[in-house]
């Protein structure tokens, strides 16, 4: 292999991961050139609360993509969470700092129990998180009687006033990127967490217990969609039934378009945060462009489709190197 | 896969040939170059007259990998009505030369010929259909269809039976075999003991009369009275005139069946042999040789070596059985034989990632092997011997995977010192002499010497106690290897012990102090001193014979019927048809609304409704897939009939349309999923939100309406029963019967089992799944007939629900989300028991809530019910075989 061929599949595999920075840029210079007023302080100021909570969500869905998983309980854990903040703060009169602990705490469960069903039980993630999507909404229903109590006054405060001229949900988003991001880039256990994601079988010989990562990949997942529903409940100020419905593709969108490999391994966490401002100014600049709501459905399909044929390329060039090899160990077998 | 269909191949006469000196038996083409007129003219001639009893020739084959020369320029030939045995150890490059003329392999120069006609690069299609079976040491077979089922499909077209006779023809011809293993056609493959496997694929291949047979390591799997009946059926393909290549380290066996011996030592042919004519003795010297490659470190005096720092006393398990050892610090100690008579197995133990029993003590402390975790904790380091699954962490970069090991060694309070890292990470990049531009170069651009080095690395880093060494040098050029061998000997004079399995005698002659010989599972010989020589090793192992016993598997537990018929793929819908009725008892006796005609011309529709979309997603579940779009496309057919089917005139016009619309989604799907290979969760999901923004565009709001003679053809009803019920009863129900009688369902099933074998035995993977995506855009339009009346508009979201509730429809009726089995009949009963739950929770007056706990709890009962039933058998099968091959 010569040098210059391995810079260009270097370069090859480091595309998706830098992709979505010009993907980004590119975006905000179109909607200034087609549509000034999408990218207007008003309208930014308008998109960046659904960006943060986006985002915040995402980074859930990204941990779990990461141990080859996928989590369609994203629904259901924001819905959940939303009407359960408002009901139980006005049912019990508990404070905000409390109603918060015991919704995460829920979240913890629900995590944990996806966890155990996927790993111990062995069903595949996607019926496991399926299934227990339709549990939540129905807890959901069940909870709060199918119409809300208001969100709590200082929920409805942070997720919607700003800090430093920056919407509250994009700081959290920023705090969680950042704890998450580190965590996996400097800790131990973040560094055992890709392992278990990139190859299991290899991370279980070298010694490391492959079962406990992926369990808290899903905890630490219904957290984050729990921390979404929360904010964005504050945000509506009534938070309703179907208010989860619209997540659940977007967070796997902003995982697949910020250069996370839906083959699990190494996570873009920033990436995955940058995907989600890409897809929120997306539906702002189609939404000011005056086109049908739905119009951003198409779009999203297009840009998820394009991002994902992209990795795969990306992908099948690496195996492309590594064939040889496989040819002989098959033909061993 | 190269795409190279029948007939495209290209005819290749090499120009030049026979330069390389090689044995080149049975024609006379001379050597030194040679006009290629001259060289086809000579060619024809030969084909004609000379080497007319030659079935298959291989000429001058060729092959390297990264860091191997497999093949040197192998030349070989088998004539109608003989036996030609190739003999040689591990990695001689045996599987490789028939993995060429098989088409498994792509050789890099060399041509092949069978019956007569010429290829440089035959495809596994072109081979069979010359007339080669080849008969792997890994049985071709489906799990999840029958063994009549697996011998149909796999046998040649001319040869195949129909369907109503097959199990009577794969009766007869797996009648020869009844003496070693008594197989019911009608038994999943699944349920077979690998020996039993091995049997039905060899009796495939001998029913397909094959002009060429080869078989490689063919006894491996057998017991012995399978043996003879192999034997006996080699003897009649050969007075049938075709002819046997056979590969196998049995000496004594192959010198029973063979007519000429060629054997091969590191990728080429050192002998060609008449087996009457030599001895064993001869063959075993032909066989090992005499290597100069590998400079070996020097041995220590064995009274340097340090206090006993492992003792294994009566360790059992998987394969191995009361097996016993020490090892000192400082000691390099080989476990040795004939693969899969236990030395792997007692390793994979030690290192925690195989269950045993028996007292293991490390420096005198008791190691727990539970866990490979634990094993660690204990002192065990492993070096896998498949780097590429248990080894090399892809992705991640050489720094990364050399600190896995030992990262609490660089890190305080969970933070990693990255400093400390990279300056151990060089230290060892140096000492180790791994070959990288940088310590962040992804692992996966090192070459096979360098990722094995730092596979080492890694343990070494660790510094365990006792270092388990599996194939060490397996995949690796000749100047890592040396490397390797010092390492592992600086990480015994450092003051560990190190264990060594290899299959290369001559390598444990080299590096080890000591060598424990198995066979069948248990320490036969310990070779020491003098005495470790790559001679009396192979000797020990060869001359043990290795003798396969059947011992007694498992106590069956009292579940153990239980989980037999959860197996069954019909078995989930006895119990959902058992649930439905007992949901219907308890509805009646709580409200007498539920058990009347009223009810059931209300509910009725809504379950063939669902019943529709259930069927189209198990189609595409039986390979593995999934369709998140159906939903969605019933939405859309929904807004498109709304402007194109809302008169009686439309009628005709109007379903052409929605068909061509379901049938370009179902295209859509497949071209994602098969040309860009992006995976049908992702792939659907992209149409999921495509189509239902496409709906929404071409109509906002609900709107239009449906043409009132279809609506009256939909809801037609026979007393108080829809038609449509019927239908799609009478459709599941014959679906089923095609599942299992007709060709295609079988190679649904087939592909849905495993890809990659039903490849190798000739499916067209790629076209099935076609079938299957527009199958299920069918089935989604049919149910978007269905939902017309119900829904009254063109409604770009009335279909969503769907997707979901298919997929829970099907997992109910027990489909295996990863493919190759389910029941149409049972997802029919998956929509039925979901249609019932939300009846039921209505007349008991539950709240709503009900039905999506029910639904949710429901599914993931069903689901780790199925999956906890299937993995207990394959897990009692498995031991079962793991006692079989001890």
């Amino acid at each position: 292999m010569s040098e210059g061929k391995e810079r260009m599949s270097n370069l090859k595999r480091l595309a998706p991961r830098t992709s979505i920075w010009y993907a980004t840029a590119a975006l905000f210079l179109l909607s200034w050139l087609i549509e000034p007023g999408s990218v207007s302080s008003v309208s930014i100021n308008a998109m960046l609360p659904f960006a943060g909570i986006l985002a915040v969500a995402a980074v859930g869905q990204t941990l779990v993509i990461m141990q080859r998983g996928i989590d369609l309980s994203v629904p259901g854990m924001i819905t959940l969470s939303g009407m359960a903040l408002s009901e139980y703060s006005s049912s019990h009169h508990a404070g905000i700092v409390v109603s918060v602990l015991v919704v995460l705490g829920l979240a913890v469960v629900v995590g944990l129990i996806n966890g155990l069903v996927v790993g111990y039980l062995r069903v595949s993630a996607l019926v496991a998180t399926l299934a227990m999507n339709a549990i939540l909404m129905g807890a959901a229903i069940d909870y709060s009687g199918g119409s809300s109590s208001r969100a709590p006054a200082g929920m409805n405060s942070f997720s919607v006033e700003k800090t430093l001229g920056l919407s509250n949900t994009v700081w959290l988003a920023l705090a969680l990127v950042l704890v998450v991001g580190v965590g996996i880039a400097f800790t131990v256990w973040g560094r055992r967490f890709v392992a278990v994601g990139a190859r299991a079988e290899a991370a279980r010989a070298a010694g490391i217990r492959v079962e406990a990562y992926r369990l808290a990949a899903y905890i630490a997942a219904a957290v984050c969609y729990a921390a979404a529903g929360m904010v964005l409940a504050g945000y509506l100020e009534t938070p309703n039934i179907t208010m989860g419905d619209t997540y659940l593709l977007p967070t796997i969108a902003a995982v697949v378009v910020g250069g996370t490999a839906l083959t699990g391994g190494k996570g873009h966490i920033l990436g995955t945060a940058i995907g989600a401002l890409f897809l929120t100014q997306l539906t702002q600049l189609v939404l000011s462009m005056g086109a049908p709501t739905s119009t951003q459905l198409v779009i999203q399909a297009v840009v998820i489709a394009a991002a994902a044929a992209l990795q795969v390329a990306d992908r099948e060039a690496i195996l492309a190197r590594l064939r040889p090899l496989r040819v002989r160990m098959s033909a061993r077998i | 896969m190269r795409k190279v269909g029948p007939g495209e191949e290209e005819t290749v006469i090499p120009s030049e040939r026979g330069e390389s000196g090689q044995v080149d038996p049975g024609n006379g083409v001379a050597d030194g170059p040679i006009p290629a007129s001259a060289v086809a003219a000579v060619r024809e001639a030969v084909a004609e007259s000379e080497s007319g009893g030659e079935v298959l020739r291989l000429t001058d084959l060729d092959k390297r990998y990264p860091g191997v020369h497999a093949l040197k320029g192998v030349s070989f030939s088998v004539r109608r009505g003989e036996v030609h045995a190739v003999v040689g150890e591990n990695g001689a490059g045996k599987s490789t030369l028939v993995g060429i003329a098989a088409g498994a392999v792509v050789a890099d120069s060399g041509t092949v010929e069978i019956d007569g006609a010429t290829t440089a690069q035959p495809t596994p299609d072109w081979s069979r259909r010359q007339g080669l079976a080849i008969v792997h040491q890994e049985p071709a077979l489906l799990p999840d269809l029958t063994v009549a089922e697996n011998m149909r499909l796999g046998v040649g077209e001319q040869h195949r039976p129909h369907a109503s006779n097959q199990k009577a023809w794969a009766a007869e011809h797996l009648r020869p075999w009844r003496e070693a293993a008594r197989i019911d056609p009608g038994t999943y493959v699944r349920d077979l003991r690998p020996d039993e496997r091995f049997v039905v694929e060899i009796a495939r291949a001998l029913a397909g009369e094959p002009a060429v047979l080869i078989l490689d390591e063919p006894t491996e799997h057998l017991l012995p009275e399978g043996v003879a009946v192999l034997f006996a059926g080699i003897k009649r393909e050969i007075e049938r005139g075709g002819a046997v290549v056979y590969i196998s380290h049995r000496i004594r066996e192959v010198m029973q069946v063979a007519d000429r011996i060629s054997v091969l030592r590191d990728g080429a042919c050192r002998a060609e042999l008449t087996a009457s004519g030599v001895g064993e003795g001869e063959i075993v010297d032909l066989i090992v040789g005499r290597r100069l490659d590998a400079r070996f470190p020097a041995k220590p005096d064995p009274s340097t070596f340090g206090a006993t720092v492992l003792e294994v006393g009566g360790l059992s398990g998987i394969r191995f059985a009361d097996v016993s050892l020490s090892a000192r610090a400082g000691e390099v100690v080989g476990l040795a034989g004939i693969d899969g008579h236990g030395q792997r197995e007692t390793m994979r133990a030690l290192a925690g990632l195989a269950p045993s029993s028996g007292e293991v003590r490390v420096a005198g402390r008791k190691a727990r092997l539970r866990s490979p975790a634990t094993a660690s904790a204990s002192g065990f380091a492993y070096l896998p011997n498949d780097r590429h699954v248990e080894g090399i962490l892809p992705q991640l970069d050489v720094r990364e995977n050399l600190s896995i090991r030992s990262l609490s060694r660089f890190s305080r309070a969970g933070i990693v010192n990255r400093a400390a890292e990279r300056r151990a990470a060089w230290e060892a990049i140096e000492e180790y002499e791994i070959k990288t531009p940088s310590l962040e170069t992804d692992v996966e651009h090192l070459s096979g010497g360098n990722q094995q080095k730092t596979m080492l690395s890694r343990i070494m880093m660790s510094a365990a106690p006792v270092v388990l060494a599996d194939e060490p040098t397996q995949g690796v050029d000749v100047g890592a290897r040396a490397d390797i061998y010092h390492s592992l000997r600086d990480a015994a004079a450092e003051g560990a012990c190190v264990l060594v399995v290899s299959s290369d005698a001559s390598e444990l002659e080299g590096l080890c102090d000591r060598v424990l010989v198995f066979s069948g599972g248990r320490v036969v010989d310990e070779l020491s001193g003098e005495a470790v020589s790559e001679r009396n090793i192979t000797q020990a192992a060869l001359g043990a014979g290795g003798k396969h016993r059947r011992e007694e598997g498992g106590k069956p537990a009292w579940w153990n019927p239980l989980l037999r018929l959860a197996q069954k793929d019909i078995a989930p819908a006895l119990v959902l048809a058992l649930v439905i009725v007992a949901l219907g008892f308890v509805a009646t006796s709580h409200s007498a609304a539920y058990l009347t005609t009223r009810n059931f011309t209300l509910v009725l529709p809504l379950f063939a409704t669902l019943a529709f979309f259930a069927i189209g997603q198990q189609v595409v579940m039986f390979l593995g897939g999934i369709d998140l779009s159906i939903g969605p496309l019933a939405g859309l057919i929904l807004v498109v009939a709304s402007f194109r089917l809302s008169s009686d005139a439309e009628i005709v016009s109007g379903l052409v349309t929605i068909l061509a619309v379901a049938l370009a989604v179902g295209a859509v799907n497949w071209g994602m999923i098969v040309w860009l290979k992006i995976s049908p969760l992702i792939a659907t999901l992209v149409t999921y939100t495509g189509l239902q923004g496409i709906g929404l565009l071409i109509r906002e709001e609900p709107g239009g309406s449906f043409a009132p003679g279809l609506l009256e053809a939909v809801t037609a009803k026979i007393d108080f029963i829809p038609v449509s019920v019927f239908v799609v009863v009478a459709i599941a129900v014959a679906l089923e019967v095609f599942l299992y009688r007709s060709l295609i369902g079988i190679k649904l099933r087939g592909v849905g089992s495993s890809p990659r074998t039903a490849e190798r035995v000739g499916v067209r993977s790629n076209r099935v799944m076609l079938l299957a995506y527009l199958g299920s855009a069918c089935f989604a339009l049919l149910g978007a007939l269905l939902l017309m009346p119900q829904v009254g508009s063109g409604n770009a979201t009335a279909g969503n629900s769907y997707t979901l509730l298919s997929v829970a429809a099907v997992v109910l009726g027990g489909a295996s989300i990863f493919g190759g089995r389910g029941s149409f009949v049972g997802a029919l009963l998956g929509a039925a028991l979901i249609v019932q739950i939300n009846t039921v929770v209505q007349f008991l007056g539950l709240t709503a809530y009900w039905q999506e706990y029910l639904l949710g709890g429901l599914t993931i009962l069903a689901a780790a019910f199925y999956s906890k039933a299937r993995a207990v058998t394959t897990r009692a099968v498995a031991s079962e075989h793991g006692a079989a091959e001890a």
